[in-house]
Parts: C-alpha cells; structure tokens; sequence
C-alpha cells in the first residue's frame, strides 16, 4: 500500500464507519403509529357512546342494569381487548394507562349501575362526555406518534 | 474534504430547535384546551350539587372520576411531548448525517 493509499484509508474508514453508525442511529421515546389501534380506539369510542345514547332513551324508570348487562360485557370486553393491544407494544406506557383509566370507570359504572339498578339523566349525560374526552385523547395520543404527519395543537392531522 | 463542526452543530441545533419549539407549542395548546373542557365540567357539577340535583356522595365521586379522566387527557400531552422530543434529536440527527454523506 502506497503512503498516498494510507492516508486515504485513515481519512475515509473513520467516516465511512460514522456514516454507518449514523445510518441506524434513531432515537425511539414512544411506540411506532399504529392507524389500527386509532381505529379500533375510535370504534369502541363510538360503541360506548351508543350505549349512553341507548340509555338515555330509555325512560329513567326502565334503567333496570339487566337490561344493559349484555353490552356493558361486550363493551368491556373490547376495552380490555383494546388494553391489550396497547400493552404488548413496547414504549407505549402512557397509551396502556390511558385504556386502563377507561376500563376502570366502565367496570365503575357497571359497579354501580348494577347496586342502583338505574342511573340519573345527569350522570348519564356527564360520564358519556368524560368517554368521549378519554377516548379523544387516546386516539390523538396515537396519532402523535405519527412522525410523518404533521399534528396541529388540536391534535388533527394538517 | 473537511468538515466545518461549529456549522454543523449550530445546524444541528437549529433543526432541533425548530422542531422542539413547535412541537412543544402543540402540547401547550393542548394542554390548555384540556383545561378550558374541565373548566365546564366542574362548572357543570358544582350547579348540579348546588341545585340538589346530585348529593355530596355522588359529587366527591364524580370529583374522583373527574380526576381519572384529566390524568387520561394529560398523558396524551406527555405522548406529544416524547414524540416532539424524539422528532428533535432525530432532525438533528438527520442534519448530521446529510452532511456526512454530502461530503463522501
């Protein structure tokens, strides 16, 4: 090897081996986007919603809790599906506590709409608002991660 | 074949910063507009308990799901904040690398 070839050995194998290492080099703070963990968020958004929409059509004095069993378990089946989803992906605590928030005030609800056995206009009315600002939240937190989509302060897509 | 290492690293600041300040300006407009919704809600509840419309058990426990609910919507502005952070050190990163391979 001539002196000439040495010296542009030592020059280029100290960027080549940069420019290597620089190629995997990514930081990763949150999970990737997933759009169908935002969509299955969405769904049982609106299945929630459906519910209190349902049950405040109800006259009060027909809230019986066996008349919602059935939804109150295919509701929190998807829920705890939906918790799921989220805690078998790695840098994704925040999202996972999030469902669990959810999943605790939906078994909340049950809880006590079974002791009850009927719910107030009122409380109808503010715990579907409080699914609605949860389930927003979860689906915006989703779509934060998406770093190739620009999120503007409401959190929607631009 | 040089490299100018003050330039690339205010560059590399430069992109960083860019995106750190507007990726935390998002988080901020969220996290104000989180607060703005519960400024509503508990208007909503303390008028319900003072009509006598719901009793001092039913309003601490709505008090208490309300605090499940705002923790919910705060964790999406820590998502925002990680994601904002994680977009920074990668633009810098990317500033770092193009220069690399521009000069190859």
């Amino acid at each position: 090897m001539t002196p000439q070839n040495q010296t542009k050995r030592a020059v280029f194998l100290p960027i080549f081996l940069l420019a290597f290492l620089l190629g995997g080099c990514t930081v990763h703070y949150v999970a990737d986007y997933d759009a169908s963990i935002k969509n299955e968020t969405i769904r049982v958004a609106k299945e929630v919603d459906l519910f209190w929409g349902n049950l405040l059509d109800t006259p009060s004095n027909e809230r019986q809790y066996d008349k919602f069993k059935v939804q109150y378990n295919e509701i929190e089946t998807d829920i705890r599906g939906l918790l799921m989803q989220n805690e078998i992906r790695p840098l994704n605590e925040e999202s996972t506590e999030q469902v669990q928030i959810a999943l605790k005030l939906w078994i909340d609800d049950r809880t006590s709409h079974k002791k009850k056995d009927s719910i107030s206009d009122f409380i109808a009315a503010l715990h579907r608002s409080q699914y609605n600002r949860l389930f927003i939240a979860i689906a915006k937190g989703e779509e934060a991660k998406n770093m190739s989509a620009s999120v503007d302060s409401t959190g929607g897509n631009k | 074949m040089n490299i100018n290492v003050d330039s690339l690293i205010t560059d590399m600041i430069g992109a960083a910063g860019n995106v750190a300040q507007s990726e935390g300006s998002k988080a901020l407009s969220y996290i104000q507009r989180v607060f703005e919704n519960e400024k509503e809600t508990l208007k909503g509840l303390c008028d319900a308990r003072l009509s006598r419309e719901i009793d001092d058990a039913e309003f601490n426990q709505e008090l208490d799901r309300e605090k499940f609910v705002l923790e919910g919507e705060l964790l999406t502005a820590r998502i925002m904040t990680k994601a904002g952070t994680q977009k920074a050190v990668n633009a810098a990163m990317d500033v770092l690398r193009n220069s690399i391979r521009s000069l190859l």
